[in-house]
């Protein structure tokens, strides 16, 4: 077990985990430079896509260290953004440290920090690790004064690499078997393994990451899981290099991957203890707290049919994501979909996005609410988390929201419209500090529902990329709220309404249903769009009716060609959805998403 | 019942594809070649006769040998072929089917060297001109790249209305940049009062690819606007029809006797043999359609091979979307007999819902044992066609 070291790299978006880990492979010769994939680690299309790790990987190495003797290096790749912080304490659960990277020009960024303090609470040793020091505009003295200052943590012992070049890999992982502990745990105890990850393999079944905390697993072994006590023949036991490769054994302080055949996927919650059904251990392990759920959206198939492979595609992403929550809904405009529970916004769009992609589904998402707290005349409490649930507005006594804080990192010369920004979505100042002339870090109270829709684009925007944010809920407060309904010629749209500030309805109002006439087709009739509170009408565009759709060009005798652009036009009228008689495409839903502040 | 079927004929379709140069909103299989070398004239005949050989004894064996109902020269410009040519080709296909074809089209450009060909192709056998008048306005045809001027275009006209031909066509193009409603009506009018007895007048498609395209997406293509367009087109149909045409097929009007018969084989799903450069073809259950580049097409041909791009089997599925998706092109629509006799069912056997959708929506109606489009199912064919394709 002394020649063990369990690790994690955390670091702010961009700042070159990826890179490092990649590198770490390559030294180690676990992959080769030919086989490497860039950022192999990043297995799924979407995170290449965006650049970003997403769901947890793991990866074994083995490293003969300058003592002479053989390491066993277990890398436990962890997300970077902010919404995924529940699943970044779940993979440092299964390490004793943790190398921070900081990009050496960049500096400190509100997620270094937000995973810097994780790692600490956790009680893990925390390496600094400067990155792209090959960079000319790379500023270690200033960046090492920031992670004393601004992070917290000692720098003394930073280490400075560029992932890029390969320069200083090796000290990292001298560092990593000099400075990370070992594990502790009893390997002759009975088995106790800490689910820390698990997904839905479609010859598996289910697969989990475990962390054996006590004891051994025998690769024929009869496993119980101590929740349910029920038990399974394991199918596969093995370690990740980073591809599966079987082993007989593996014991305390080891992390592997185990399966099975476990069909179900709602059999198995991460933070579940296995054991052994010959031996089962009397306690299990502590497991992990329940995430909450902090922005809530409708998921619908946009075919009604799809409902029931939707429900399955949803059962099996719970799995690899216990972060999601979702229970059945229906929508008077669009059937029999869910309604589900996010972290936050990236974390609703990557689900939709993997979805999509993963289980080739086309989907219509609702907007993104908070979950509001209603008090009704009656004395009732209610907590709200779909718009048309709000009790009518005579019934409501009060509605509290969700109030977070904030904490933007950014460049001095931006304050101003980061300021503005914040002030615009009824934020209030908590306090600012300025770290020398390259940083400032500004903390704001503000209402989640504000931060829901767009702010983190506009404030992208308005610090042209240079600011960075993290945020915790801080309470409940009461505030002034309405709900405004969308109709489409007349009837209102459930599954469209939103619930705002009194004060910026007509505002809020008038620019969905002018970002969602952008995108509706004309029809063969007008489609009239109207935002409404109660039954006050404050805001209506029109779409106004196609009068001819004709190619009166002939192709020939090119029949062929003629049908496949028929076939291609009734393809995007087939991706649309029907409310009513109107055919509205998925962009006109998300409109709701991407309503900018110039219309307030 | 059998003695209404009938026998299986053919029609022939040959891709001539030189142009004198490309007009750019063009995306034909087209090629520029000014006024056509003698030479190359000779070799794209002699890949056409292998073609048609190599054909036959292929995918449209079936056809081999059949009553030839019509051909049809299209482009390109088959006018830059000599007349000599195109009564050479004419005769190699005879000789491969049976019967007189009851017509024979060829397209003419209206310019000054092609107009004096017109005896000759009369001569040559072709028994119906199609002109490529697009419009009687210089400023106009300069926009839209065409060779001739209006003048040309009108005398032109004349000399192809004395030449003895049963039928003579215009095409007639609307929504060009700059066009306004009373331009392209006045150039109606000058039309039906030279007594032209089939017009083809077509909305300008900007299709993607071409110089129009790139035009357009510069913003520097201005097109009338859809009230134009839509005023445009309504006069047009009024007019025609107050001069005695019927609107047969959606862009295609005729004076009585005067429709065209190979035209209206693709709407019906009979049988064409398309040879040629990007010729399309359907002979009973293939499509199948030739390669585009000349040069590809024709090194096929020398080694002994169909020069074909793509091509597909039928099924009977198949055939039931295309006899409802083409038949309602023709504004006389689909016979219900005619489809009975041939799939042993009626149309809403398979295709039930969408018939009753479009008919609720008013784009479709019953009449007399047919099927067909209603004035305002003319505005909104696509509506109706796409019902019936598959996905």
């Amino acid at each position: 077990m002394d020649r063990i070291r369990n690790f994690a790299i955390i670091a702010h978006i961009d700042h070159g985990k990826s890179t490092l880990a990649d590198r770490l492979l390559e030294v180690t010769g676990t992959i080769g430079t030919r086989q490497k994939v860039d950022q192999f680690l990043d297995k799924m299309d979407l995170e290449r896509e965006r650049g970003i790790t997403i769901k947890a990987q793991t990866a074994r190495m083995q490293y003969r260290a300058r003592d002479g003797r053989d390491y066993i290096l277990n890398l436990i790749d962890t997300p970077g953004h902010v919404d995924f912080r529940y699943e970044v304490s779940r993979s440092l659960s299964a390490c004793e440290g943790v190398l921070l990277v900081v990009d050496a020009a960049q500096g400190v960024e509100a997620q270094t920090v937000a995973n810097a303090e994780l790692a600490v609470a956790a009680g893990l040793e925390v390496i600094p690790v400067l990155n792209k020091i090959d960079l000319p505009n790379s500023d270690p003295e200033r960046v090492l004064q920031e992670i004393e200052d601004v992070v917290g943590v000692p720098a003394d012992g930073a280490l400075q690499v560029s992932a890029k070049t390969g320069a200083g890999i090796h000290e990292v992982l001298e560092a990593i078997v000099t400075r990370v502990p070992a594990p502790q745990g009893d390997p002759d105890a009975r088995l106790r393994a800490l689910v820390f990850d698990s997904w839905f393999d479609p010859y598996q079944g289910v697969a989990m990451l475990v962390r054996v905390v006590d004891g051994s697993l025998e690769g024929r072994e009869r496993i119980r899981l101590c929740s349910s006590g029920a038990e399974y023949d394991t199918s596969l036991l093995g370690v990740l290099v980073p591809e599966v490769q079987p082993v007989d054994r593996t014991s305390a302080g080891e992390v592997a991957i185990l399966c099975a055949s476990i069909r179900d996927p709602r059999a198995v919650q991460i933070g579940e203890t296995v054991t052994a059904a010959r031996e089962p251990a009397p306690e299990p392990l502590g497991g992990f707290q329940p995430v909450q759920s902090m922005v809530w959206s409708g998921l619908y198939p946009t075919d009604p049919g799809a409902y029931e492979s939707l429900r399955v595609a949803i059962s099996k992403l719970q799995l690899n994501d216990s972060a999601i929550f979702a229970e059945p809904e229906t929508s008077d405009a669009l059937g029999f979909g869910f309604r589900c529970g996010y972290l936050g916004l990236l974390h609703m769009e990557v689900t939709q996005e993997r979805l999509e992609r993963e289980y080739r589904l086309d989907l219509i998402i609702t907007a993104p609410t908070v979950v509001y707290r209603v008090k009704c005349r009656d004395g009732s409490e209610v907590s709200i988390h779909r718009p048309s649930d709000l009790p009518e507005q005579g019934e409501i006594d009060e509605i509290a929201e969700p109030v977070i804080l904030t904490q933007i990192h950014l460049p001095p010369q931006h304050l101003g419209g980061v300021l503005a920004l914040c002030q615009a979505r009824r934020g209030v100042q908590r306090d600012l500090a300025v770290h020398g002339e390259r940083r400032a870090v500004l903390r704001y109270e503000l209402p989640l529902s504000e931060v829901v829709v767009d702010f983190y684009d506009r404030l992208k925007s308005v610090t042209r990329g240079y600011a960075s944010m993290d945020y915790e809920l801080l309470e409940y407060r009461p505030a002034d709220l309405c709900r405004v309904d969308i109709l489409l010629n007349g009837e209102a749209v459930d599954a469209l309404s939103l619930i705002v500030h009194r004060e910026s309805a007509h505002g809020r109002g008038l620019a969905v249903i002018r970002q969602m006439k952008k995108h509706i087709p004309r029809q063969m009739f007008d489609v009239a769009l109207q935002a409404s509170v109660g039954s006050r009408v404050i805001a209506r565009v029109n779409v106004k009716a196609l009068r001819k759709n004709v190619t009166a060009k002939c192709y020939g005798g090119d029949v062929t060609r003629k049908r496949k652009l028929l076939e291609k036009q009734k393809a995007g009228k087939k991706r649309m959805r029907k409310v009513g008689r109107v055919e509205i495409p998925q962009a006109a839903f998300l409109a709701v998403l991407s309503t900018t502040d110039g219309e307030r | 019942m059998l003695a209404r079927t009938r026998a299986p004929d053919v029609g022939v379709y040959v891709h001539l594809p030189f142009c004198e140069r490309i007009c750019p909103y063009c995306d034909f299989a087209v090629e520029p070649a000014g006024r056509l070398a003698p030479e190359l004239e000779r070799r794209y005949l002699e890949w056409l006769e292998v073609e048609l050989d190599l054909a036959l004894a292929g995918p449209a064996r079936p056809a081999a040998g059949r009553v030839l109902r019509s051909v049809y020269f299209g482009g390109g410009t088959p006018s830059l072929f000599e007349p000599a040519s195109i009564e050479r080709l004419l005769g190699t296909i005879r000789k491969r089917f049976a019967g007189e074809p009851e017509e024979v089209t060829l397209e003419l450009n209206p310019g000054t060297g092609e107009i004096g060909r017109v005896p000759g192709f009369r001569a040559a056998g072709v028994t119906r001109l199609s002109v490529g008048v697009q419009s009687l306005r210089d400023e106009t045809l300069r926009k839209l790249g065409r060779a001739h001027t209006a003048a040309e275009a009108l005398s032109g006209l004349e000399a192809c209305l004395r030449g003895g031909f049963e039928s003579v066509s215009t095409d007639l193009i609307f929504g060009a940049p700059g066009q306004s409603e009373s331009e392209f009506l006045s150039d109606l009018e000058r039309v039906i009062r030279l007594g032209v007895p089939h017009i083809s007048a077509y909305a300008l498609t900007i299709e993607p690819e071409t110089p129009f395209a790139r035009a357009r997406a510069r913003g520097k293509l201005a097109l009338p606007d859809e009230d134009t367009l839509l005023a445009a087109g309504r006069r047009l149909r009024v007019g025609l029809a107050a001069s005695g045409f019927t609107q047969y097929e959606i862009s295609s009007f005729a004076r009585p006797g005067h429709a065209s018969r190979h035209n209206q084989r693709y709407w019906l799903r009979r049988d064409v043999l398309g040879i040629g450069v990007g010729a399309a073809s359907l002979v009973e259950s293939s499509r199948w359609k030739n390669l585009r580049a000349r040069s590809e097409w024709e090194a096929r041909l020398a080694d002994g091979r169909l020069p074909v791009a793509e091509s597909e089997s039928l099924t009977e599925q198949d055939a039931r979307r295309e006899t409802l998706f083409l038949g309602f092109r023709r504004l006389a629509g689909i016979s219900r007999a005619a489809y009975l006799r041939r799939f042993a069912e009626a149309p809403e056997r398979r295709f039930g819902a969408e018939i009753r959708e479009l008919r609720e929506l008013e784009l479709i109606e019953d009449r007399k044992g047919r099927i067909r489009l209603t004035e305002r199912g003319i505005l909104f064919a696509d509506e109706v066609f796409l019902r019936f394709v598959a996905c």
